[in-house]
Protein backbone atom coordinates (compact mmCIF):
# COMPACT_ATOMS: atom_id res chain seq x y z
CA UNK A 1 0.00 0.00 0.00
CA UNK A 2 1.26 3.42 -0.88
CA UNK A 3 1.83 6.42 1.75
CA UNK A 4 -0.82 8.48 0.19
CA UNK A 5 -3.23 5.51 0.16
CA UNK A 6 -1.91 4.54 3.95
CA UNK A 7 -3.15 7.75 4.39
CA UNK A 8 -6.82 7.82 3.25
CA UNK A 9 -7.27 4.02 4.59
CA UNK A 10 -6.27 4.95 8.13
CA UNK A 11 -8.59 7.84 8.12
CA UNK A 12 -11.21 5.34 6.82
CA UNK A 13 -10.26 3.42 9.56
CA UNK A 14 -10.81 5.68 12.28
CA UNK A 15 -14.01 7.04 10.42
CA UNK A 16 -15.36 3.65 10.57
CA UNK A 17 -14.39 2.80 14.18
CA UNK A 18 -16.09 5.93 14.78
CA UNK A 19 -19.44 4.76 13.07
CA UNK A 20 -18.99 1.77 15.13
CA UNK A 21 -18.59 3.12 18.50
CA UNK A 22 -22.00 5.62 17.50
CA UNK A 23 -23.69 2.17 16.75
CA UNK A 24 -22.54 0.71 19.73
CA UNK A 25 -23.60 3.25 21.74
CA UNK A 26 -26.70 3.50 20.37
CA UNK A 27 -27.32 0.03 20.81
CA UNK A 28 -26.57 0.48 24.69
CA UNK A 29 -29.02 3.15 24.63
CA UNK A 30 -31.95 1.31 23.02
CA UNK A 31 -31.22 -1.57 25.37
CA UNK A 32 -31.09 0.64 28.68
CA UNK A 33 -33.94 2.61 27.36
CA UNK A 34 -35.84 -0.59 26.96
CA UNK A 35 -34.91 -2.41 30.33
CA UNK A 36 -36.26 1.42 31.93
CA UNK A 37 -39.89 0.91 30.07
CA UNK A 38 -39.70 -3.21 30.94
CA UNK A 39 -39.42 -2.04 34.75
CA UNK A 40 -41.72 0.47 34.69
CA UNK A 41 -44.43 -1.40 32.58
CA UNK A 42 -44.39 -3.89 35.79
CA UNK A 43 -44.52 -1.35 38.05
CA UNK A 44 -47.79 -0.25 36.63
CA UNK A 45 -48.69 -3.83 36.00
CA UNK A 46 -48.41 -4.04 40.11
CA UNK A 47 -50.04 -0.65 40.93
CA UNK A 48 -53.31 -1.68 38.49
CA UNK A 49 -53.41 -5.38 40.11
CA UNK A 50 -52.71 -4.29 43.58
CA UNK A 51 -55.22 -1.54 43.42
CA UNK A 52 -58.12 -4.35 41.76
CA UNK A 53 -57.49 -6.87 44.38
CA UNK A 54 -57.60 -4.05 46.73
CA UNK A 55 -61.12 -2.70 45.62
CA UNK A 56 -62.39 -6.59 45.13
CA UNK A 57 -61.52 -7.21 48.39
CA UNK A 58 -63.33 -4.22 50.31
CA UNK A 59 -66.19 -4.87 47.49
CA UNK A 60 -66.58 -8.45 49.10
CA UNK A 61 -65.94 -7.17 52.45
CA UNK A 62 -68.39 -4.56 52.23
CA UNK A 63 -71.19 -7.17 50.97
CA UNK A 64 -70.44 -9.65 53.78
CA UNK A 65 -70.16 -7.41 56.83
CA UNK A 66 -72.82 -4.61 55.64
CA UNK A 67 -75.11 -6.17 53.62
CA UNK A 68 -75.53 -9.26 54.97
CA UNK A 69 -76.53 -8.92 58.02
CA UNK A 70 -79.21 -6.16 56.89
CA UNK A 71 -80.58 -9.01 54.73
CA UNK A 72 -80.74 -11.15 57.71
CA UNK A 73 -82.55 -8.62 60.01
CA UNK A 74 -85.59 -8.12 57.30
CA UNK A 75 -85.81 -11.93 57.50
CA UNK A 76 -85.86 -11.98 61.24
CA UNK A 77 -88.27 -9.20 61.04
CA UNK A 78 -90.31 -10.66 58.77
CA UNK A 79 -90.69 -14.46 60.70
CA UNK A 80 -91.97 -11.71 63.58
CA UNK A 81 -95.03 -11.02 61.53
CA UNK A 82 -98.33 -12.23 62.63
CA UNK A 83 -101.11 -12.51 59.97
CA UNK A 84 -104.09 -14.82 59.45
CA UNK A 85 -104.40 -13.99 56.10
CA UNK A 86 -103.35 -16.93 53.72
CA UNK A 87 -102.27 -14.38 50.84
CA UNK A 88 -100.22 -12.72 53.10
CA UNK A 89 -98.53 -15.76 54.72
CA UNK A 90 -98.32 -16.88 50.77
CA UNK A 91 -96.09 -13.72 50.38
CA UNK A 92 -94.19 -13.70 53.29
CA UNK A 93 -92.66 -17.28 52.16
CA UNK A 94 -92.36 -15.75 48.72
CA UNK A 95 -90.67 -12.80 50.81
CA UNK A 96 -88.28 -15.06 52.86
CA UNK A 97 -87.17 -17.49 49.52
CA UNK A 98 -86.26 -14.23 47.94
CA UNK A 99 -84.21 -12.84 50.83
CA UNK A 100 -82.84 -16.34 50.93
CA UNK A 101 -81.72 -16.28 46.89
CA UNK A 102 -80.13 -12.71 47.59
CA UNK A 103 -78.12 -13.99 50.29
CA UNK A 104 -76.84 -16.57 48.35
CA UNK A 105 -75.65 -14.74 45.18
CA UNK A 106 -74.58 -12.18 47.63
CA UNK A 107 -72.12 -14.94 48.94
CA UNK A 108 -71.64 -15.96 45.45
CA UNK A 109 -70.35 -12.79 44.19
CA UNK A 110 -68.25 -12.12 47.76
CA UNK A 111 -66.32 -15.36 47.02
CA UNK A 112 -65.82 -14.59 43.62
CA UNK A 113 -64.83 -11.67 44.61
CA UNK A 114 -62.10 -12.84 47.44
CA UNK A 115 -62.19 -16.22 47.72
CA UNK A 116 -62.32 -17.14 51.64
CA UNK A 117 -61.45 -20.74 50.84
CA UNK A 118 -58.11 -19.23 49.06
CA UNK A 119 -57.89 -16.99 51.78
CA UNK A 120 -57.95 -19.87 54.92
CA UNK A 121 -57.18 -23.10 53.00
CA UNK A 122 -54.22 -22.02 50.46
CA UNK A 123 -54.63 -22.56 46.31
CA UNK A 124 -55.29 -25.98 45.76
CA UNK A 125 -58.62 -26.26 47.70
CA UNK A 126 -60.14 -22.61 46.29
CA UNK A 127 -58.78 -24.06 42.50
CA UNK A 128 -60.93 -27.91 43.37
CA UNK A 129 -64.09 -25.52 44.34
CA UNK A 130 -63.67 -23.19 41.73
CA UNK A 131 -63.77 -26.04 38.88
CA UNK A 132 -66.55 -27.83 41.11
CA UNK A 133 -68.34 -24.57 40.94
CA UNK A 134 -68.42 -24.51 37.05
CA UNK A 135 -68.82 -27.85 36.72
CA UNK A 136 -72.04 -27.72 39.02
CA UNK A 137 -73.24 -24.35 36.99
CA UNK A 138 -73.88 -26.67 33.81
CA UNK A 139 -72.43 -26.64 30.64
CA UNK A 140 -68.74 -27.05 30.98
CA UNK A 141 -67.25 -30.47 32.54
CA UNK A 142 -63.93 -29.05 34.49
CA UNK A 143 -61.35 -32.26 35.45
CA UNK A 144 -58.99 -30.87 37.46
CA UNK A 145 -55.20 -32.80 38.87
CA UNK A 146 -52.89 -31.31 41.61
CA UNK A 147 -49.82 -32.58 43.81
CA UNK A 148 -50.88 -34.59 46.70
CA UNK A 149 -48.92 -32.65 48.61
CA UNK A 150 -49.73 -29.71 50.10
CA UNK A 151 -47.60 -26.58 48.44
CA UNK A 152 -47.78 -23.34 49.20
CA UNK A 153 -46.75 -20.18 47.30
CA UNK A 154 -47.17 -17.43 49.42
CA UNK A 155 -50.76 -15.45 49.41
CA UNK A 156 -49.76 -12.64 46.87
CA UNK A 157 -48.47 -15.40 44.20
CA UNK A 158 -51.78 -17.60 44.69
CA UNK A 159 -54.29 -15.08 43.87
CA UNK A 160 -52.51 -14.26 40.48
CA UNK A 161 -52.60 -18.15 40.07
CA UNK A 162 -55.97 -18.26 41.36
CA UNK A 163 -56.97 -15.21 38.95
CA UNK A 164 -55.60 -16.55 35.99
CA UNK A 165 -57.31 -19.93 36.47
CA UNK A 166 -60.49 -18.57 37.05
CA UNK A 167 -60.24 -15.94 33.99
CA UNK A 168 -59.34 -18.90 31.68
CA UNK A 169 -61.99 -21.00 32.74
CA UNK A 170 -64.47 -17.54 32.32
CA UNK A 171 -63.10 -17.10 28.86
CA UNK A 172 -63.43 -20.85 27.90
CA UNK A 173 -67.20 -20.75 28.95
CA UNK A 174 -68.05 -17.51 28.15
CA UNK A 175 -65.98 -17.27 24.52
CA UNK A 176 -65.13 -20.49 23.58
CA UNK A 177 -68.10 -22.44 23.99
CA UNK A 178 -66.09 -25.23 25.38
CA UNK A 179 -68.06 -28.28 27.50
CA UNK A 180 -65.08 -29.80 28.75
CA UNK A 181 -62.07 -28.41 29.87
CA UNK A 182 -59.01 -30.13 31.43
CA UNK A 183 -56.54 -28.76 34.48
CA UNK A 184 -53.24 -30.00 35.43
CA UNK A 185 -50.78 -28.76 37.98
CA UNK A 186 -47.36 -29.70 39.18
CA UNK A 187 -44.14 -28.20 40.03
CA UNK A 188 -41.08 -29.26 38.42
CA UNK A 189 -37.27 -27.35 38.77
CA UNK A 190 -38.86 -25.10 40.83
CA UNK A 191 -40.88 -23.82 38.28
CA UNK A 192 -45.02 -24.08 38.82
CA UNK A 193 -46.53 -25.97 35.14
CA UNK A 194 -49.92 -24.65 34.48
CA UNK A 195 -51.94 -26.52 32.15
CA UNK A 196 -55.26 -26.00 31.29
CA UNK A 197 -56.88 -27.06 27.55
CA UNK A 198 -60.96 -26.81 26.40
CA UNK A 199 -62.75 -28.33 23.26
CA UNK A 200 -64.05 -24.87 22.36
CA UNK A 201 -64.09 -23.05 19.06
CA UNK A 202 -60.40 -21.46 19.54
CA UNK A 203 -59.33 -18.20 18.09
CA UNK A 204 -56.70 -17.27 15.45
CA UNK A 205 -53.40 -16.37 17.55
CA UNK A 206 -52.50 -13.59 15.39
CA UNK A 207 -55.39 -11.29 15.13
CA UNK A 208 -55.83 -11.46 18.76
CA UNK A 209 -52.14 -10.59 19.17
CA UNK A 210 -52.58 -8.02 16.74
CA UNK A 211 -55.84 -6.24 18.36
CA UNK A 212 -53.72 -6.06 21.53
CA UNK A 213 -56.11 -6.40 24.08
CA UNK A 214 -59.68 -8.92 24.38
CA UNK A 215 -61.12 -11.56 25.59
CA UNK A 216 -59.04 -11.40 29.25
CA UNK A 217 -56.22 -12.20 27.96
CA UNK A 218 -54.09 -9.00 28.26
CA UNK A 219 -55.49 -9.69 32.15
CA UNK A 220 -54.26 -13.19 32.21
CA UNK A 221 -50.72 -12.12 30.77
CA UNK A 222 -50.40 -9.26 32.82
CA UNK A 223 -50.65 -11.46 35.90
CA UNK A 224 -48.19 -14.27 34.02
CA UNK A 225 -45.56 -10.97 33.69
CA UNK A 226 -45.94 -10.32 37.31
CA UNK A 227 -45.40 -13.57 38.11
CA UNK A 228 -42.38 -13.64 36.19
CA UNK A 229 -43.53 -16.79 34.25
CA UNK A 230 -43.94 -17.34 30.75
CA UNK A 231 -46.80 -18.08 29.13
CA UNK A 232 -47.36 -20.59 25.77
CA UNK A 233 -50.24 -20.62 23.40
CA UNK A 234 -51.59 -23.65 21.41
CA UNK A 235 -54.69 -22.52 19.44
CA UNK A 236 -56.40 -22.83 15.73
CA UNK A 237 -59.42 -21.74 14.65
CA UNK A 238 -62.24 -24.88 16.15
CA UNK A 239 -59.57 -26.68 17.76
CA UNK A 240 -59.85 -25.54 21.17
CA UNK A 241 -56.97 -23.70 23.17
CA UNK A 242 -54.55 -25.28 25.20
CA UNK A 243 -52.65 -22.75 27.78
CA UNK A 244 -49.38 -23.44 29.21
CA UNK A 245 -48.07 -21.45 32.05
CA UNK A 246 -44.83 -21.66 33.98
CA UNK A 247 -44.38 -19.33 37.12
CA UNK A 248 -41.01 -19.42 39.07
CA UNK A 249 -42.08 -20.83 42.64
CA UNK B 1 -0.04 -14.05 5.71
CA UNK B 2 -2.29 -12.18 8.26
CA UNK B 3 -4.69 -11.85 6.02
CA UNK B 4 -4.64 -15.48 4.86
CA UNK B 5 -5.09 -16.27 8.42
CA UNK B 6 -7.82 -13.66 9.00
CA UNK B 7 -9.70 -14.67 5.90
CA UNK B 8 -9.41 -18.34 6.91
CA UNK B 9 -10.52 -17.82 10.27
CA UNK B 10 -13.16 -15.69 9.21
CA UNK B 11 -14.56 -17.45 7.32
CA UNK B 12 -14.20 -21.49 9.11
CA UNK B 13 -15.73 -18.89 12.07
CA UNK B 14 -19.64 -19.50 10.12
CA UNK B 15 -19.16 -22.88 11.06
CA UNK B 16 -20.02 -22.42 15.07
CA UNK B 17 -23.67 -21.24 14.27
CA UNK B 18 -24.00 -23.40 11.40
CA UNK B 19 -23.32 -26.35 14.16
CA UNK B 20 -25.10 -25.25 16.48
CA UNK B 21 -28.34 -25.34 14.05
CA UNK B 22 -27.72 -28.20 13.02
CA UNK B 23 -27.91 -29.58 16.55
CA UNK B 24 -30.80 -27.27 17.83
CA UNK B 25 -33.26 -27.52 14.42
CA UNK B 26 -35.87 -29.74 16.03
CA UNK B 27 -36.16 -28.00 19.35
CA UNK B 28 -36.85 -24.52 17.97
CA UNK B 29 -39.97 -23.02 16.71
CA UNK B 30 -40.60 -22.76 12.90
CA UNK B 31 -40.12 -18.88 13.27
CA UNK B 32 -36.67 -19.01 13.49
CA UNK B 33 -35.64 -21.69 10.73
CA UNK B 34 -35.58 -19.71 8.17
CA UNK B 35 -32.61 -18.52 9.96
CA UNK B 36 -30.69 -21.30 10.64
CA UNK B 37 -31.78 -21.15 6.41
CA UNK B 38 -29.40 -18.82 5.83
CA UNK B 39 -26.66 -19.67 8.16
CA UNK B 40 -26.66 -23.10 6.32
CA UNK B 41 -26.69 -21.10 2.81
CA UNK B 42 -24.01 -19.12 3.93
CA UNK B 43 -21.85 -22.16 5.24
CA UNK B 44 -22.49 -23.53 1.75
CA UNK B 45 -21.52 -20.69 -0.23
CA UNK B 46 -18.31 -20.15 2.45
CA UNK B 47 -17.38 -23.76 1.49
CA UNK B 48 -18.01 -23.70 -2.85
CA UNK B 49 -16.07 -20.41 -3.10
CA UNK B 50 -12.97 -22.40 -1.25
CA UNK B 51 -12.59 -24.96 -3.21
CA UNK B 52 -13.17 -22.66 -6.41
CA UNK B 53 -10.27 -20.93 -4.76
CA UNK B 54 -8.11 -23.70 -4.11
CA UNK B 55 -9.00 -25.20 -7.43
CA UNK B 56 -7.83 -22.06 -8.92
CA UNK B 57 -11.19 -20.95 -10.37
CA UNK B 58 -12.65 -17.69 -9.83
CA UNK B 59 -15.73 -17.28 -7.25
CA UNK B 60 -18.03 -14.44 -8.74
CA UNK B 61 -20.77 -16.86 -10.66
CA UNK B 62 -21.57 -18.61 -6.99
CA UNK B 63 -21.04 -15.07 -5.18
CA UNK B 64 -23.23 -13.19 -7.48
CA UNK B 65 -26.17 -16.35 -7.41
CA UNK B 66 -25.39 -16.11 -3.73
CA UNK B 67 -26.58 -12.51 -2.72
CA UNK B 68 -29.54 -12.63 -4.20
CA UNK B 69 -30.53 -16.19 -2.85
CA UNK B 70 -29.42 -14.44 0.68
CA UNK B 71 -31.10 -11.08 -0.05
CA UNK B 72 -34.43 -13.29 -0.78
CA UNK B 73 -33.94 -15.57 3.04
CA UNK B 74 -33.30 -12.76 4.83
CA UNK B 75 -36.32 -10.95 3.25
CA UNK B 76 -38.28 -14.12 4.28
CA UNK B 77 -36.49 -13.81 7.82
CA UNK B 78 -37.67 -10.92 8.28
CA UNK B 79 -41.60 -11.48 6.45
CA UNK B 80 -41.92 -14.48 9.22
CA UNK B 81 -40.60 -12.32 11.96
CA UNK B 82 -43.30 -9.83 11.76
CA UNK B 83 -45.61 -12.52 11.92
CA UNK B 84 -46.22 -12.81 8.01
CA UNK B 85 -47.77 -8.89 7.69
CA UNK B 86 -47.24 -6.56 4.96
CA UNK B 87 -47.21 -9.48 2.54
CA UNK B 88 -46.94 -6.90 -0.44
CA UNK B 89 -43.88 -4.78 0.98
CA UNK B 90 -42.03 -7.67 0.57
CA UNK B 91 -43.10 -8.53 -2.52
CA UNK B 92 -41.88 -5.39 -4.13
CA UNK B 93 -38.65 -5.19 -2.18
CA UNK B 94 -38.09 -8.85 -4.12
CA UNK B 95 -38.81 -7.47 -7.19
CA UNK B 96 -37.21 -4.15 -7.36
CA UNK B 97 -34.11 -6.29 -5.97
CA UNK B 98 -34.91 -9.30 -8.80
CA UNK B 99 -34.88 -6.31 -11.41
CA UNK B 100 -31.68 -5.09 -10.27
CA UNK B 101 -29.76 -8.27 -9.89
CA UNK B 102 -30.97 -8.74 -13.55
CA UNK B 103 -30.30 -5.85 -14.93
CA UNK B 104 -27.18 -5.61 -13.47
CA UNK B 105 -25.74 -9.23 -13.76
CA UNK B 106 -27.33 -10.12 -16.78
CA UNK B 107 -28.40 -7.44 -19.07
CA UNK B 108 -25.24 -4.47 -18.00
CA UNK B 109 -22.50 -6.83 -16.69
CA UNK B 110 -21.94 -10.84 -16.54
CA UNK B 111 -22.10 -13.44 -13.44
CA UNK B 112 -18.27 -13.40 -13.80
CA UNK B 113 -17.90 -9.93 -13.14
CA UNK B 114 -17.98 -8.23 -9.68
CA UNK B 115 -21.36 -6.34 -9.41
CA UNK B 116 -21.69 -4.25 -6.36
CA UNK B 117 -25.14 -1.94 -6.90
CA UNK B 118 -27.03 -4.85 -6.33
CA UNK B 119 -25.10 -5.57 -2.93
CA UNK B 120 -25.55 -1.88 -1.82
CA UNK B 121 -29.14 -1.99 -2.46
CA UNK B 122 -29.55 -5.11 -0.76
CA UNK B 123 -27.33 -4.08 2.54
CA UNK B 124 -29.50 -0.48 2.49
CA UNK B 125 -32.64 -2.92 2.92
CA UNK B 126 -31.18 -5.02 5.58
CA UNK B 127 -30.23 -2.39 7.47
CA UNK B 128 -33.65 -0.84 6.93
CA UNK B 129 -35.41 -3.82 8.11
CA UNK B 130 -33.37 -4.49 10.67
CA UNK B 131 -33.37 -0.73 12.73
CA UNK B 132 -37.62 -1.61 11.71
CA UNK B 133 -37.45 -4.46 13.74
CA UNK B 134 -35.13 -3.37 16.49
CA UNK B 135 -37.61 -0.42 17.02
CA UNK B 136 -40.63 -2.94 16.95
CA UNK B 137 -39.06 -4.88 19.81
CA UNK B 138 -38.22 -2.13 22.22
CA UNK B 139 -42.00 -1.48 21.79
CA UNK B 140 -43.10 -5.80 22.12
CA UNK B 141 -40.60 -7.48 23.39
CA UNK B 142 -41.02 -7.22 27.53
CA UNK B 143 -38.17 -9.52 28.59
CA UNK B 144 -34.85 -8.90 28.22
CA UNK B 145 -33.12 -7.91 25.10
CA UNK B 146 -29.93 -8.55 25.36
CA UNK B 147 -30.71 -12.70 24.45
CA UNK B 148 -33.72 -12.12 22.39
CA UNK B 149 -32.67 -13.72 18.94
CA UNK B 150 -34.14 -11.25 16.74
CA UNK B 151 -32.70 -8.23 18.27
CA UNK B 152 -29.15 -10.52 18.27
CA UNK B 153 -29.88 -11.10 14.29
CA UNK B 154 -30.49 -7.60 13.63
CA UNK B 155 -27.75 -6.27 15.52
CA UNK B 156 -25.31 -7.93 13.63
CA UNK B 157 -26.79 -7.16 10.58
CA UNK B 158 -26.67 -4.00 11.25
CA UNK B 159 -22.92 -3.56 11.94
CA UNK B 160 -22.45 -6.06 9.24
CA UNK B 161 -24.49 -4.59 6.41
CA UNK B 162 -23.26 -1.25 6.85
CA UNK B 163 -19.86 -2.01 6.92
CA UNK B 164 -20.91 -4.16 3.66
CA UNK B 165 -22.73 -0.64 1.66
CA UNK B 166 -19.78 1.04 2.32
CA UNK B 167 -17.11 -1.46 1.31
CA UNK B 168 -18.96 -2.35 -1.89
CA UNK B 169 -19.40 1.66 -3.02
CA UNK B 170 -15.69 1.33 -3.49
CA UNK B 171 -16.36 -1.46 -6.03
CA UNK B 172 -19.03 0.58 -7.81
CA UNK B 173 -16.66 3.78 -8.29
CA UNK B 174 -13.41 1.98 -8.72
CA UNK B 175 -11.56 4.59 -6.76
CA UNK B 176 -7.76 4.35 -8.11
CA UNK B 177 -6.31 2.66 -5.43
CA UNK B 178 -3.41 -0.30 -5.34
CA UNK B 179 -4.41 -4.00 -4.18
CA UNK B 180 -3.21 -3.82 -0.85
CA UNK B 181 -5.22 -0.95 -0.11
CA UNK B 182 -8.40 -3.40 -1.24
CA UNK B 183 -6.74 -6.22 1.12
CA UNK B 184 -6.82 -3.86 4.29
CA UNK B 185 -10.22 -2.53 3.21
CA UNK B 186 -11.23 -6.34 2.79
CA UNK B 187 -9.48 -7.34 6.70
CA UNK B 188 -11.66 -5.34 7.82
CA UNK B 189 -15.00 -6.82 6.83
CA UNK B 190 -13.29 -10.09 7.32
CA UNK B 191 -13.48 -9.04 10.75
CA UNK B 192 -16.58 -7.43 11.14
CA UNK B 193 -17.96 -11.29 9.33
CA UNK B 194 -15.98 -12.94 12.31
CA UNK B 195 -17.85 -11.18 15.19
CA UNK B 196 -21.59 -11.43 13.20
CA UNK B 197 -20.91 -14.96 13.41
CA UNK B 198 -20.08 -14.94 16.60
CA UNK B 199 -22.79 -13.40 17.31
CA UNK B 200 -25.00 -15.62 14.94
CA UNK B 201 -23.82 -18.70 17.31
CA UNK B 202 -25.21 -16.55 20.64
CA UNK B 203 -28.36 -15.76 19.03
CA UNK B 204 -29.13 -19.35 17.95
CA UNK B 205 -28.68 -20.74 21.43
CA UNK B 206 -30.60 -18.35 22.79
CA UNK B 207 -33.67 -19.27 20.65
CA UNK B 208 -36.47 -20.46 23.11
CA UNK B 209 -37.76 -24.13 22.48
CA UNK B 210 -41.15 -22.65 22.13
CA UNK B 211 -42.86 -19.15 21.25
CA UNK B 212 -43.73 -17.02 24.30
CA UNK B 213 -47.15 -15.44 23.45
CA UNK B 214 -47.14 -11.92 24.22
CA UNK B 215 -49.71 -8.93 23.54
CA UNK B 216 -47.80 -5.65 23.38
CA UNK B 217 -47.57 -3.66 26.27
Amino acid sequence: MYTHEARIYYTLLIGAGILAVILSFYMITVIRQHRKRVLSYKDKIITEIIVLEKERGRIAADLHDELSPLLSAIKLYLGCLETLLPEDIELIAKMENCIDISMQKMRDISNNLMPTLLQHKGLFPAIQELCLSVTSAGSIKVDCQFPEADIQFGKEKEIHIYRIIQEILHNAGKHASATKIDIRLWVEKKQLCLLLSDNGIGFDEASVTKKSKGLGLYNIIKRVDLLQGSIYLSTQPGQGVSYSIYIPV
Amino acid sequence: MFFYWLNHISTASILIPCIIGAVRYTKIPDLYQPFLYFIWLGSLNELISMILVNTQHPNLVNSNMYVLLEYALILFIFFRWNDAKNRNRYYLLLLTGLVIWILENIVINSLQTINAVFRVFYAFIVLYLSINQVNMLIVSEKKRLISNTIFLCCLSFIFYFSYKAFIETFYILHPPFSKPFYIHLFMILLSINFFTNLVYAIAILCIPTRREFIIPC
